[in-house]
């Protein structure tokens, strides 16, 4: 049965990276990737569907088994070109339920209806003369192909590789699944509407999808960071005293209730990100990702997410100027700008003291006799910072990392991030933000709509498209 | 959006079970271009198949909380107006008590309401918690078995919690003063009542005629200053004085009068009052409706397109087992009654027996492009100690398990050596090996030993 959307089958010889290449296009951790050969046994379809309807159809394909046999087979027929579709077709026939040729079948079935050849070769090993008994029977086929030049390892083979390969496909592309990249992406799919003319428009519209994907992904890390923003800072975690005096370690007790709650904060806001980018294996694996062994309350976060003292002061200071000079405006200018340099100093001050202090833990009043110990909303100006810098490095590295991999996400490089998303006009616009979120008071919609949008023109510096 | 709506959305969105797509299909069925959000909240409740009794309780509920009210405020308004007006024949009734009734109070109440509407609820207010109708609803639930669940839903707004209580009791104050209106009524006709006004302040009837147009709002229903001057009581008379009994049939005139401002105000004005209690109400269901948790993930997943890229069907878990092939050869033999090079041309075969220091009297290429015809005349002509080179990097595929099956039942003994590539000395990295290990495990031949 011919198919109405474009449909390509990704072949080739077993262990070549198509099951890797098929996650990363598919944005599907779930794909089985293995180096033992047979991972695949099964053709499987990934389609790009868009409200139910097919755009376009990627098939997983198990690799060649028993090439040779088949090019035997099918060379026994003598027959002209044209006629030579019609023998693999009666190949498939004969063999269909025949497990010695399952692999075979599995793999020529989808072509045979339809779908484009994308053949898949690891150019990290040497060219061998039997991958051409695998590309002489895709050329039975008749159906357009390309070539996809997968570099798995770090030696090069491709020049050897690309004489053979382009013998045999009209288009050959490097691509690299474990660096995939949305640019990256799209370019591969701009290659693979080429190889038929009535493929080009479907796939444009796909593309145009992909890009809007990618947005609302973007959108919905956004409302994930501001939601974590806003539940951790105005975070107040209580607990009930006997008598008012608290002692040391009820008061220890407390704040380690209150870190914990915030690490649990922030460890469910990056599992939300994980989901969005449908990294649900990510999850699984290493539930810590990607700061295992960094502390959301280490000095070695605080270094490399947060704000110097200097920074916060200067922040803090604008922030209290600019709501000072609110009242000079109301009196028309006659306090000399007074009102922003009050507004100034209380700014900085408060920064200064509240630099790191997590907040006053406080014992509250009386109800029935028993008193509340309390700690919370967050009084460290810098913590917000910290806060948001992780989050953002987490979606950054969660939304660069292809589902073709398995193994955990790197956080090598994290010096200067902070200076990828961070201005000083930046900072004095989260301030009065973070200042609201702190403040103990409802939280207006509109403050976090500002916010969230905020945070999507953050992710869309860091995050590359 | 209406008070059934809300409840049942909350319903909707904490037990429902729909799925994303059917979500997006009602979307795209009623499209946020035709359908603005509430509107599409709406009909996404009414179409939803989850269905909670508790709505229709607590709808049948608040339905019967305001007929039971009203029909009390009617009655106590009715007994009000009659207790105002009650004659006895010694005494006249004195307007002055009526028009508290009917203005002043009416007046006083709805500023109270108008400060109530203008004020933010931020939880149960001193301001809310005058209003007889909080009250009574407290008394009416006392007497119930359980609160009904949608009550508590509602009452999860403030601001939904003020204008139900604003709304309601503009409702009974209107009920009120129309019962006091009906007595009115009621006692002119069947009684004939002698109105006057007395107070112990020094007011005289001209004054008192103005307070009256104001009161009025113009002279068309005021009372006319001899009627006023006529109806000026003093108790000190022992009684209705001379000039009282002689106009006795214009003292009862008042009644138009007060009959004018209990329509106008007690229950004009509260009406209208009530009116804006309602559009409160309204609008405030339709912000709370927007601010229940998970209103704006449903309305985002109605109008923005689904995009899936993922299989349908989960794939079934694989996990290799880690080889434990025992048939493992350390070091290679010098000499080998014939050397197969598996994919590998006759060249690179010479490379790899001078590499690792083999001779032969035969080197055989087999696999690759070979014939299968030609290959089978190798396997069959294949004896004694045998050397299989394999690229490591290639794994063990059915085609080369078909040579080894026919290899085994001719040779005597066979060493697979799997090779790396000659940029690394030949040197198979550890997990291609394991591949291959776990191949031959699986095949469980006795004759084939592989080179570690």
């Amino acid at each position: 049965m011919k198919t109405t959307h474009p449909t390509f089958a990704v072949v080739g010889h077993p262990n070549k990276g198509k099951s890797s290449i098929v996650a990363s296009l598919a944005f599907d951790d779930s794909v089985e990737i293995s180096n033992t050969p047979g991972t695949t046994t099964k053709k499987r379809s990934f389609p790009l569907r868009v409200d139910g309807k097919v755009l376009y159809e990627l098939i997983d394909t198990p690799g060649f088994q028993r090439a040779r046999r088949v090019l035997a087979w099918l060379q026994q027929h003598d027959v002209p070109a044209p006629k030579k579709r019609e023998v693999v077709l009666a190949f498939i026939q004969k063999y269909r339920n025949d497990p010695y040729f399952n692999d075979e079948i599995e793999l020529l079935s989808p072509i045979m209806e339809g779908a484009g050849i994308i053949y898949v070769v690891d150019t990290s090993k040497p060219y061998g003369k039997e991958y051409e008994i695998e590309m002489e029977i895709l050329r039975w086929t008749g159906e357009p192909s390309m070539a996809l030049m997968n570099q798995i390892e770090s030696s090069d083979y491709s020049a050897e590789w690309r004489l053979a390969l382009d013998h045999y496909f009209k288009m050959v592309r490097s691509f690299n699944p474990m660096e995939i990249t949305p640019a990256k992406h799209i370019a591969i799919l701009e290659s693979m509407a080429q190889l038929k003319e009535v493929w080009i428009a479907p796939v444009k519209e796909s593309i145009q999808h992909f890009q809007a994907y990618q947005h609302q992904k973007l959108t919905q890390s956004a409302t994930a960071i501001t939601a974590l923003l806003s539940e951790a800072l105005s975070l107040v975690t209580e607990q009930t005293l006997p008598s008012k005096e608290a002692t040391e370690e009820q008061r220890e007790v407390l704040l380690d209730s209150y870190q914990t709650q915030l690490r649990q904060l922030e460890l469910a806001s990056q599992k939300r990100v994980e989901q969005i980018w449908s990294h649900t294996k990510l999850n699984k694996s290493a539930p810590t990702l990607p700061f295992e062994g960094m502390d959301l309350f280490s000095k070695e976060s605080e270094a490399v997410f947060g704000l110097t003292r200097q920074e916060l002061l200067v922040t803090s200071a604008t922030s209290g100027a600019v709501s000072g000079a609110g009242i000079d405006l109301l009196f028309g200018g006659h306090t000399m700008l007074l009102g922003a340099g009050i507004g100034a100093v209380v700014g900085s001050v408060g920064a200064y003291f509240g630099f790191a202090e997590l907040g006053e833990i406080k014992v509250l009043g009386s109800r029935l006799g028993r008193y509340t110990l309390a700690v919370g909303p967050m009084e460290s100006r810098n913590f917000p910072y910290i806060l948001l810098g992780r989050a953002l490095y987490h979606a950054r590295q969660i939304a660069h990392h292809s589902h073709a991999k398995r193994e955990a996400v790197d956080i090598a490089e994290q010096s200067g991030f902070k200076e990828q998303w961070l201005s000083r006009t930046l900072r004095g616009e989260l301030e009065g933000y973070h200042k609201k979120f702190r403040s103990g008071k409802p939280i207006k919609k509109e403050d976090i709509r500002a916010y969230e949008a905020l945070v999507v023109g953050m992710l869309e510096g860091i995050v590359s498209f | 959006m209406d008070l059934r709506g809300y409840i049942g959305l909350y319903s909707v969105l904490r037990e429902s079970t729909t799925r994303v797509e059917d979500r997006r299909a009602f979307g795209l069925k009623y499209p946020s271009t035709l359908y603005p959000p509430l509107k599409q909240l709406s009909l996404w409740v009414a179409q939803s198949p989850h269905r909670d009794k508790a709505i229709d309780e607590t709808i049948h509920y608040l339905h019967h909380l305001n007929l039971l009210l009203g029909i009390f405020a009617l009655v106590m308004g009715i007994m009000t107006g009659v207790g105002l007006l009650s004659y006895s024949g010694d005494n006249p009734v004195n307007i002055l008590y009526f028009l508290s009734m009917v203005v002043l109070l009416p007046l006083l109440t709805m500023l109270f309401a108008v400060v109530s509407m203008l004020r933010r609820a931020k939880g149960e207010s001193l301001f809310l918690s005058l209003v007889p109708a909080f009250w009574l609803e407290r008394v009416l639930l006392y007497f119930r078995q359980h609160t009904p669940k949608g009550l508590l839903v509602l009452r999860q707004d403030p601001e939904v919690v003020k204008w139900l209580l604003l709304s309601r009791s503009q409702m009974l104050s209107w009920l009120f003063s129309v019962g006091i209106l009906l007595a009115l009524l009621g006692v002119i006709v069947t009684a004939d009542i002698a109105f006057v006004w007395s107070t112990t302040l020094q007011v005289t009837p001209e004054a008192f005629h103005q307070l009256l147009v104001w009161i009025g709002l113009g002279e068309w229903m005021t009372p006319s200053l001899g009627l006023i001057e006529q109806s000026h009581y003093f108790r000190l008379g022992e009684g209705l004085d001379s000039q009282m009994v002689a106009h006795a049939s214009t003292l009862g005139e008042w009644w138009k009068f007060l009959a004018w401002v209990t329509l106008l105000y007690a229950i004009g004005l509260r009406g209208v009052l009530w009116l804006i209690a309602q559009w409160g109400l309204k609008r405030a269901i339709a912000d709370a409706t927007l601010r229940l948790v998970g209103v704006e993930r449903v309305l985002s997943e109605m109008n923005t397109p689904q995009i899936t890229t993922h299989a349908p069907t989960p794939e079934p878990h694989f996990s290799p087992q880690p080889a434990h092939y025992l048939q493992m050869s350390e070091a290679l033999s010098s000499h080998y009654d014939r050397v197969l090079g598996w994919a590998l041309d006759g060249v690179e075969i010479a490379h790899l027996n001078k590499h690792f220091g083999i001779s032969s009297t035969e080197s055989i290429s087999v696999g690759g492009v070979m014939s299968l015809e030609e290959e089978l005349a190798i396997v069959e002509s294949s004896r004694g100690e045998l050397l299989l080179y394999v690229k490591s990097w290639e794994p063990p595929i059915m085609d080369f398990v078909d040579f080894l099956e026919g290899l085994v039942s001719h040779a005597h003994r066979i060493t697979l050596v799997p090779i790396g590539v000659e940029a690394e000395g030949y040197h198979p990295h550890p997990q291609a090996l394991e591949v291959w290990a776990r191949r031959l495990e699986s095949l469980n031949y006795s004759k084939v030993w592989l080179k570690q």
